[in-house]
């Protein structure tokens, strides 16, 4: 979930320990059933895509229903990993990327306390156990060890409006703490319950990422208001600050010692949200805007340095059809990146931070996907992925599998996807990820060896249970 | 339910003292008195609380069954039935039935059986009568042939099929009638769900199961389209 930044491999290989692997995603609240006495298809298309009425659900801050005297739930991963290429190619004696591969490895489990607390007060707060958290030691020894910590949660305080004479709500409106920009949105074109639902612990993941984009999850507190009026708009304006002092329950769990480990960001960051919302018929249509800005330290450790910018400007859509023989989805989205290194590029550099040759540099993803599901049991989902930006060999350098040759960004790929649910609260995945383009090149990418961007691609079988 | 309950309390608790001092006038028409004054309170609790009933029946639509089944019993999905003009009696009969659990089609399981189990005595009567004085919306147009077609078969059946003409329960129009629900305006492909599940025993009604069992995957669509379009 947390992504590592680009620069900080090679910092942090310095500078002591590692979390080389972020938690997988992980989502799925079958507490909320028992709350509700409804089963998951409806208000997911298949955990954790949302229908039109699962959307409703969140919306009004997780009320519906009956309050559970134990409203937990329980959710568990295990996987086989095979990545195409396991040799990071520098012939060292820590040359292999992942100790398991080819093999089934118990992934991570959750646990989740989650449902309504009054008719206007609900949540979710999810705490996950990795089984296969990486680390390596100030020696280069990598190894596999348990780690756990929050994941994703969201608490919601609601209310819905209703005009005299008027026969459904005109207007829900809330107020959300949480702690990963996202996770808060009821649409799966963004990014915290976007696609890949989950992905292999194991994966080897390009080196650039926007903030919005997950790079912030479990580092912050956000907190916000939103309205979704006529079920038709839906706008949003939330604030992000480090997880800290009072707020440090959110990133329970964070390595928040070692240098350029978490993010620290300035003050109150803000993060907007607007959507254009429809449905007719088994359908339903989004286009909307998100975006955040966020001020932020190079290195953790230093709270009294300047801070680098982030702005991001996204543009989604999402498109579903559902009914209970045929389902079509589709979720795509553009994130626009700005990144101002206000404090690092004059600076060259400030503690574990980035070390940027260029004072500023962009970054743009684009992400698609398509569903189909047949009985809401079978499913087949293909997507596209391509990230582009700036070179900037300071942020992108030269490392073994994770390291740039051209100081390039750019990575594109694909991700095919089956599913099937024999009931409703286990999913079995097969999964293929697929690059042909790995930070900035195709072929010997890296500037170490000779790896190319096919080297990572990785077949994920996965059992995903939640109960 | 509630207001009935209240009345007759009200009544038993009055008469056995009517009975008890029958022989002395004044008591009797203190009785009386006291009698007609119990009655006339029962009316106004009954009159009250039925319209708290209607009230709390009525929040309960707008807050929460309108997030499936649209503003007033309208639906948008056609996976959920619209109730706007609903028979009454077909809709309170189908609350307990999802109450009870003893309708158990797949989306009853999925969408309603815990939502039903929300709902007590006097809500279920409340929502029956919410939504059956609803005005339904007008109908969809749809392909004039399988319209046409499934006109026809509503209207005559087909005896050589053992289909029995829907007209003959489901009224002239549509309309229903007491438990035989309204179908006019109803979403098609719930039309065909419903005729699919109760055609497999999936979901119970003694009733349509005897006069369906050679309605074939066409004939649904077609009775569906024609309804739709009502």
């Amino acid at each position: 979930m947390r992504s590592i930044e680009p620069f900080l491999p090679l910092k942090a290989l310095c500078s002591g320990v590692l979390l080389l692997v972020a938690l997988p995603h992980a989502h799925a609240v079958p507490s909320y059933a028992r709350q509700t006495g409804q089963a998951c298809v409806a208000c997911h298309i298949s955990f954790p895509e949302l229908t039109a009425y699962g959307r409703y659900f969140k919306l009004t801050g997780y009320t519906i229903g009956d309050r559970q005297l134990f409203p937990v739930a329980v959710m568990a991963q295990a996987s086989y990993n095979s990545i195409r290429n396991n040799d990071d190619g520098t012939g060292s004696g820590a040359s292999v990327i992942n100790n398991r591969n080819n093999d089934a490895v118990f992934s991570a489990a959750s646990l989740f306390v989650a449902g309504k607390a009054t008719d206007y007060l609900g949540g979710f707060v999810q705490y996950t156990y990795n089984n296969v958290s990486s680390s390596t030691d100030a020696n280069g020894i990598t190894s596999l060890k348990g780690h756990s910590g929050l994941d994703n949660s969201d608490i919601r305080l609601v209310g819905k409006y209703a005009g005299s004479g008027s026969q459904e709500p005109e207007l829900i409106y809330g107020l959300t703490v949480h702690n990963n920009p996202t996770v808060q949105d009821v649409w799966n074109s963004t990014s915290a319950f976007g696609f890949p639902y989950t992905a292999s612990p194991f994966a080897v993941n390009p080196a650039a990422k926007t903030q919005v984009d997950n790079t912030l999850a479990q580092q912050v507190a956000g907190m916000g208001g939103y309205i979704f009026l006529k079920k038709s708009i839906y706008a949003e304006l939330s604030f992000y600050r480090t997880a800290d002092g009072a707020f440090s329950f959110f990133r329970a769990g964070q390595d928040t010692a070692t240098p350029g480990a978490v993010a620290r960001l300035r003050g109150y960051n803000p993060y907007w949200r607007l959507a254009w919302n429809h449905e007719w018929g088994p359908n339903s249509v989004m286009v909307g805007t998100y975006g955040l800005r966020v001020n932020r330290y190079p290195d953790n450790s230093m709270p009294s340095t300047p801070t680098d910018q982030y702005t991001d400007y996204a543009v989604d859509a999402q498109f579903q059809s559902v009914s209970g023989v045929h389902t079509y989805t589709a979720q795509a989205a553009y994130i626009w990146e700005k990144q101002d290194y206000k404090a690092s590029f004059p600076a060259g550099g400030i503690g574990a931070g980035p070390v940027p040759i260029n004072a500023t540099n962009n970054l743009q993803t684009f992400k698609v996907k398509g569903t189909y599901y047949y009985q809401r049991k079978y499913g087949a989902t293909v997507a596209y992925f391509n990230t582009t930006g700036s070179a900037d060999a300071g942020l992108y350098a030269p490392a073994a599998v994770t390291g740039s040759a051209n100081g390039s960004p750019n990575s594109t790929g694909y991700i095919v996807e089956l599913n099937y649910l024999p009931i409703q609260n286990v999913r079995l995945m097969l999964q293929y990820t697929g690059f042909t383009k790995f930070n900035g090149g195709g072929t010997a990418y890296d500037g170490v060896g000779t790896r190319s961007a096919r080297d990572n691609n990785l077949l994920f079988a996965n059992v995903w249970v939640a109960f | 339910m509630r207001a009935i309950t209240v009345y007759k309390t009200s009544i038993a608790s009055v008469q056995p003292t009517a009975k008890k001092n029958g022989g002395v006038a004044m008591k009797r028409i203190a009785t009386t008195v006291g009698l007609a004054l119990a009655l006339s309170s029962s009316a106004a609790l009954a009159a009250e609380s039925s319209e708290a009933i209607n009230n709390a029946a009525a929040k309960v639509a707008v807050n929460l069954c309108s997030s499936c089944h649209g503003p007033a019993g309208n639906s948008i999905s056609p996976t959920f039935p619209k109730l706007a003009g609903q028979q009454k009696m077909y809709l309170s009969a189908q609350l307990r039935a999802l109450k009870d659990k003893s309708r158990s089609d797949p989306e009853a399981h999925d969408y309603m059986w815990g939502i039903a189990a929300t709902l007590d005595e006097a809500l279920v009567d409340g929502l029956a009568g919410y939504y059956s004085s609803q005005t339904p919306a007008t109908g969809k147009p749809g392909d004039p042939a399988l319209i046409a077609q499934g006109k026809h078969l509503f209207e005559n059946g087909d005896d050589s099929r053992k289909i029995t003409a829907c007209v003959s329960c489901h009224g002239a129009n549509a309309e229903g009638n007491t438990i035989f629900p309204r179908l006019a305006g109803q979403h098609a492909a719930y039309v065909v769900r419903q005729l699919q599940v109760i055609q497999t025993n999936l979901r119970k009604s003694s009733v349509m199961h005897g006069l369906i069992t050679e309605l074939k995957l066409t004939d649904m669509k077609a009775v569906a389209e024609f309804l739709q379009s009502k």
